[in-house]
C-alpha cells in the first residue's frame, strides 16, 4: 500500500514498533522522530474528521505535539482513503503505573525517590496546563496512556481520544476509565459526555495522588470495594484508612498546600463549574513541595519535608518491615544457573549464515585459458623462418601488453597484478605511439613467457584459496572453542559455589553447639519472627545452623544468614576449634558477578569472531575474484598474439594491428 | 485497637492495584485422568502466560485454584498472575461438586474481606467451574448460594461442562447458561478467559461484563 501525507508526499513505512487493538504503529523511513499509526481497517468518517481537525490544530499550534503523540498529518492511500496518521515517536517511556506501584518501581525506576515522584506529578500538571491552554481536554485520563521517562518527564499517547472543538464542531472523547472519572460522570454514557476542564482536573488529581501515595487510589472503595460507587459518593477516605493502617503514608507528610488541593479536588462541592484546582495550581504547589523534600540521614533513598521531622518512611519500615524505596539487590543466580544458551543459539545461527570462501578443489579453469594455452602450444615446434628480415613485423596494441607481463614477472608475487596492469598499459601506450617493429624471436619468447605467467596466476589463485580456507577453518574452530567454554560456565560455577558453600560442622563440636538455642542466641539484627521462622524449619540450636539449610527460609536476608553463620562460628571458636575464614553471602555474590562477567566476555568474543569471519570471507571473495578476472583477461590477450605468430609462420599475411 | 497491620499488608503495600479475583474450580475426579487432565494443565499454563503479557492484568488479576476429585483441595491460594505458579493436577476419586462450589464461594468471601481490611478496591470476583461428570454430593445448597451471590452482584459464576457432564445440574447451579466445551478445546477456553479478564481489569466497569460469546461456530463452547 502506497501512503501519502497531507502534502501528498510519499511516506515509506519502516519496521513495526507497536501493535494494538486498532492497528499497528510503524517507523517512518527518513524521519526517526515520527511514527505512523496505521489502522487495520480504514477508520469511520467521524474518526477521520476528528483526526483531520487534530492535524489542522497541530498545523496552527505545533506546540500541541511537543509532549504527546498528537496526530500531525493524515495518511491516505492511492484512493484518498484515510488509513492512519503521523505522530511523534515516544520511545524509552514506561506506563505511569510502573512508576507509582512500589514493587514495580524498584525494578523499572530503581533510583526514583519521593522527590522524583513529586517531579513527575508536577510534569503531569505541566502537560495538562499546556493542553488546557488551547481548550484541549484529555478526557480519557488513565494509567496506560500517560508515560514516564527516566528523567521524570511525561508523555501522553492515544491522543485521538482527546476532546477538542474545531470549526464549530465538537469532537468528543467517547471512552473513559472509572478510576479517573469524576463523581458527576460516574455511570454516564461516555459517548454522549461533553468533558470539561473540571472533569480533567479530577483525573489529574487522582494521578498526582497515586504518585505521591505509593499507588493508592484516594477513594479506596470502602466497604464494597467498588471504586465507581466510592467516587460517586465522594468517599475520599484515605485519611481514615491511613489512620487505621499505619503502614500507609500519612497525609501530613506532604505540604498543607498540596493537601488542601486534594481536598478541593475530591470534596462534594468540587463538581461545580471550574471548582477543582487548575493544572496550574497543581504545578506551582507540587514544584514547591518538591523543593522542600530533603534526604533522611538514616537512609539516602528516603525523602521527607523538614530536617527535624520524623521520617515517614523510616516509621513505615519499622511498622511493616517493607521498604517502599530500595535499590534492587542482586538476586543470587540459583543452583541451576545456565549461561544464556538462547544467545548461543542466536550466535550459532549467525555463524551458519556466514558462507565459507571458495573451495580450492572446486577451481574450474576459465575456458579462455585452455584456448590460449592451446594456441601457444602449437607454436612449440616452430622452426626459425628462412628470411629473418621478413619476420620483423609491426606489433602494436594488445601485442605489447606482453612486455608488461615480463616486467611483472620479475616483481614479487604480492604486487603482481597491479604492477602488471599498470606497466603493461604504459608500455602498450608507448608501443602504440612508436610503432616499433619487434623481431620474430622476441615475439615468440614473449608469448611463451606470457603463457608462463598465466600458469602462475592460476597457481596464485589456488594458493590464496587454500590460505583463505585455512583462516576460515581457524576462526570457526575458535568459535567452537569459545562456545564450549560458554557452555562449561554452568558446571564450573556449580563447583565453585559448592566448594564455597561447604559448611559442615565437625562432629566433635555438635554436642557443644546444641547448648546454644537460636531463640536466645546473641545474633545481632535477627528479629523474633525470623528466629521463629528458623525454629519452624527445625533450626533450633547452633548445631542445626548450616548455610545450605538457611538459604531457603523466607524473610532471611543474605545479611541475616551471614550473621547466623558468624554466630555459630564464634561459638565454635569458643570451643577451641580453629577459626575458619568466615564465608559471607558477598563471597557468593562475587562468584556470581564473576560468572556473569565471563558470560558477557565470551559472548563478546564470539561476536568478534563472527565479525572476523564475515570480513575474511568478504576479503577472500574479492582477492579470488580479482585473480580469476586477471587470469581471464590475460588469456584473452594472449590467444590472438599466439594466433598471429602462427599465422605469420605459415607465410600468411597477418592482421594489421 | 485502631492501628492494625492486616493480613497481606506487605503484598498490598507492594502492589496497591485494584484486584480482579478469579477462582478456577476444577473437577479432578478420576474420569478426568489422561489427555483431558493434560490438556487442562496446559491450558492453565497458557492462561498465566497470556495474562503475563498484559502489564496491568498481571498486577490486578488474582488466581486461585480449587480442585475437587475425592475431596475439595485448595491447590493454589489467591496470587497475582506474576506470582501464580500453576499447580500440578492429579485425578482421583468422585465429584464433590456441591462442596467445591461452596468452597469457592467461601474463598471469594474471605479474599474480599482481606481486600477491604487493606483498603484495596476490587472488581466483581469470577468463579469458573469446570466439570466432566455427575455430582457425587448434594449440590442444591450450592445452587442457592450461587443464586444469592449473583443476585447481590457479589460474584460472576460460570459453569463449563466437559464430555459427559450433567448439563442439567450445571443449569441449576449457574445463573448464566452453562457452556459445553467442544471436544478438548481447553486452551481456546482459557484464551477466552484471559481475554475477558484483561478487558474487565482495564475497563473498571463493575456492572456489565464485556465478554465475547464463546458459543459461536468458531468458539470453544456450545450452549
Amino acid at each position: 500500500m502506497r501512503l501519502l501525507d497531507a502534502q501528498d508526499r510519499a511516506v515509506e513505512l519502516g519496521a513495526e514498533v507497536g501493535r494494538g487493538g486498532e492497528g499497528v504503529v510503524c517507523a517512518v523511513v527518513g524521519d526517526a522522530g515520527l511514527v505512523a499509526k496505521i489502522y487495520a481497517t480504514p477508520p469511520p468518517p467521524d474518526r477521520v474528521s476528528k483526526l483531520g481537525a487534530m492535524a489542522d490544530a497541530y498545523a496552527a499550534t505545533p506546540s500541541l505535539g511537543d509532549w504527546c503523540a498528537w496526530p500531525r498529518s493524515l495518511l491516505k492511500d492511492e484512493t484518498g482513503t484515510c488509513r492512519g496518521f503521523l505522530m511523534a515517536r515516544v520511545e524509552g517511556f514506561r506506563p505511569i503505573h510502573d512508576l507509582y506501584d512500589p514493587e514495580q518501581r524498584k525494578a523499572s525506576f530503581p533510583q526514583a525517590t519521593w522527590d522524583f515522584l513529586a517531579r513527575t506529578a508536577a510534569n503531569c500538571a505541566r502537560m495538562f496546563v499546556s493542553l488546557h491552554r488551547y481548550d484541549v481536554i484529555v478526557g480519557d485520563v488513565n494509567e496506560r496512556n500517560l508515560l514516564v521517562g527516566a528523567d521524570a518527564t511525561v508523555r501522553l499517547v492515544d491522543c485521538d481520544s482527546f476532546q477538542l472543538s474545531r470549526g464549530g464542531e465538537l469532537f468528543r472523547t467517547g471512552v473513559g476509565v472509572v478510576d479517573y472519572t469524576p463523581p458527576e460522570l460516574q455511570g454516564a454514557d461516555f459517548r454522549a459526555i461533553t468533558h470539561t476542564r473540571n472533569h480533567d482536573r479530577f483525573g489529574l488529581a487522582v494521578i498526582v495522588f497515586k504518585l505521591l501515595f505509593m499507588g493508592r487510589h484516594p477513594f479506596s472503595g470502602g466497604a464494597t470495594g467498588d471504586l465507581a460507587l466510592a467516587i460517586k459518593r465522594h468517599q475520599y477516605d484515605y485519611a481514615s484508612l491511613s489512620a487505621r493502617l499505619r503502614h500507609l503514608v500519612p497525609l501530613t507528610s506532604i505540604t498543607s498546600e498540596v493537601r488542601a488541593l486534594f481536598d478541593a479536588a475530591f470534596r462534594p462541592e468540587s463538581t461545580a463549574f471550574e471548582a477543582r484546582p487548575s493544572a496550574d495550581e497543581w504545578l506551582r504547589n507540587l514544584d514547591a513541595f518538591e523543593k522542600r523534600l530533603l534526604p533522611c540521614p538514616q537512609d539516602p533513598l528516603h525523602r521527607r519535608m523538614e530536617a527535624d521531622a520524623p521520617c515517614p518512611w523510616c516509621e513505615i519500615e519499622a511498622t511493616l518491615q517493607y521498604a517502599y524505596f530500595a535499590l534492587p539487590h542482586d538476586e543470587p543466580l540459583g543452583p541451576d544457573w545456565q549461561p544464556r544458551l538462547e544467545r548461543l543459539d542466536e550466535l550459532r545461527e549467525s555463524l551458519a549464515g556466514i558462507r565459507s570462501p571458495l573451495d580450492p578443489n572446486d577451481y574450474s579453469q576459465p575456458p579462455s585459458v585452455a584456448m590460449a594455452l592451446a594456441a601457444v602450444g602449437r607454436l612449440a615446434e616452430l622452426e626459425p623462418p628462412p628470411d629473418a628480415a621478413s619476420w620483423y613485423v609491426r606489433a602494436a596494441g594488445g601485442g605489447l601488453a606482453i612486455a608488461g607481463g615480463f616486467t611483472a614477472l620479475g616483481a614479487p608475487a604480492v604486487g603482481l597484478g597491479m604492477l602488471a596492469g599498470g606497466v603493461g598499459l604504459w608500455l602498450a601506450g608507448t608501443a602504440l605511439r612508436s610503432r616499433r617493429q619487434v623481431p620474430w624471436g622476441t615475439r615468440l619468447a614473449q608469448v611463451r613467457k606470457q603463457a608462463g605467467l598465466l600458469g602462475e596466476l592460476q597457481a596464485e589463485w589456488l594458493g590464496q584459496a587454500y590460505r583463505c580456507r585455512e583462516v576460515d577453518r581457524r576462526l570457526r574452530g575458535e568459535f567452537e572453542h569459545l562456545a564450549s567454554q560458554f557452555r562449561d560456565l554452568s558446571a564450573l560455577r556449580a563447583v565453585e559455589i559448592e566448594r564455597l558453600g561447604r559448611d559442615t560442622i565437625h562432629q566433635d563440636l555438635r554436642s557443644f553447639l546444641h547448648q546454644f538455642t537460636v531463640e536466645a542466641g546473641a545474633i545481632p539484627g535477627l528479629s523474633a519472627p525470623k528466629r521463629q521462622a528458623m525454629l519452624i524449619r527445625g533450626i533450633v540450636t547452633a548445631a542445626d545452623v548450616e548455610r545450605p539449610r538457611l538459604a531457603g527460609i523466607p524473610g532471611l536476608t543474605p545479611a541475616a544468614i551471614d550473621a547466623v553463620v558468624a554466630w555459630r562460628q564464634s561459638l565454635e571458636a569458643q570451643a577451641g576449634a580453629a577459626r575458619k575464614q568466615p564465608v559471607t553471602q558477598s563471597h557468593f555474590a562475587a562468584v556470581d558477578a564473576n560468572y556473569l562477567h565471563l558470560q558477557q566476555n565470551l559472548e563478546d568474543a564470539m561476536g568478534r569472531v563472527l565479525g572476523e569471519l564475515r570480513s575474511a570471507t568478504a576479503t577472500a571473495d574479492q582477492v579470488l575474484d580479482d585473480l580469476y578476472g586477471r587470469t581471464e583477461t590475460l588469456a584473452a590477450q594472449l590467444r590472438p598474439l599466439a594466433d598471429d605468430l602462427w599465422t605469420a609462420s605459415q607465410g600468411l599475411p597477418e592482421r594489421n594491428r | 485497637m485502631s492501628e492494625q497491620i492486616p493480613f497481606g499488608a506487605i503484598e498490598f503495600a507492594a502492589n496497591p492495584e485494584p484486584r480482579c479475583p478469579c477462582v478456577l474450580a476444577l473437577d479432578t475426579s478420576s474420569s478426568m485422568v489422561g489427555a483431558r487432565l493434560d490438556e487442562l494443565q496446559r491450558g492453565i499454563a497458557q492462561f498465566k502466560n497470556e495474562l503475563m503479557g498484559d502489564p496491568l492484568a498481571r498486577k490486578r488479576v488474582e488466581i486461585a485454584v480449587l480442585t475437587f476429585g475425592g475431596g475439595v483441595r485448595l491447590a493454589s491460594d489467591f496470587a497475582t498472575v506474576d506470582a501464580f505458579d500453576p499447580p500440578a493436577l492429579h485425578a482421583d476419586g468422585l465429584t464433590p461438586l456441591g462442596a467445591a462450589v461452596l468452597g469457592a464461594l467461601d474463598l471469594v468471601k474471605t479474599r474480599k474481606n482481606i481486600y477491604r481490611s487493606n483498603g484495596i478496591a476490587y472488581y466483581r470476583p469470577w468463579v469458573f467451574l469446570l466439570t466432566d461428570g455427575e455430582p457425587s454430593d448434594p449440590w442444591q445448597a450450592a445452587a442457592r448460594a450461587v443464586r444469592d451471590a449473583e443476585a447481590q452482584r457479589a460474584l460472576a459464576f460460570f459453569a463449563v461442562g466437559v464430555g459427559e457432564a450433567n448439563m442439567d445440574v450445571l443449569a441449576e447451579v449457574s445463573v448464566r447458561a452453562p457452556l459445553k466445551l467442544k471436544g478438548m478445546m481447553f486452551r481456546e477456553m482459557f484464551q477466552w478467559l484471559s481475554t475477558s479478564l484483561k478487558s474487565v481489569s482495564h475497563s473498571g466497569l463493575t456492572d456489565e461484563l464485556p465478554l465475547s460469546n464463546p458459543a459461536v461456530p468458531e468458539g470453544w463452547a456450545k450452549l
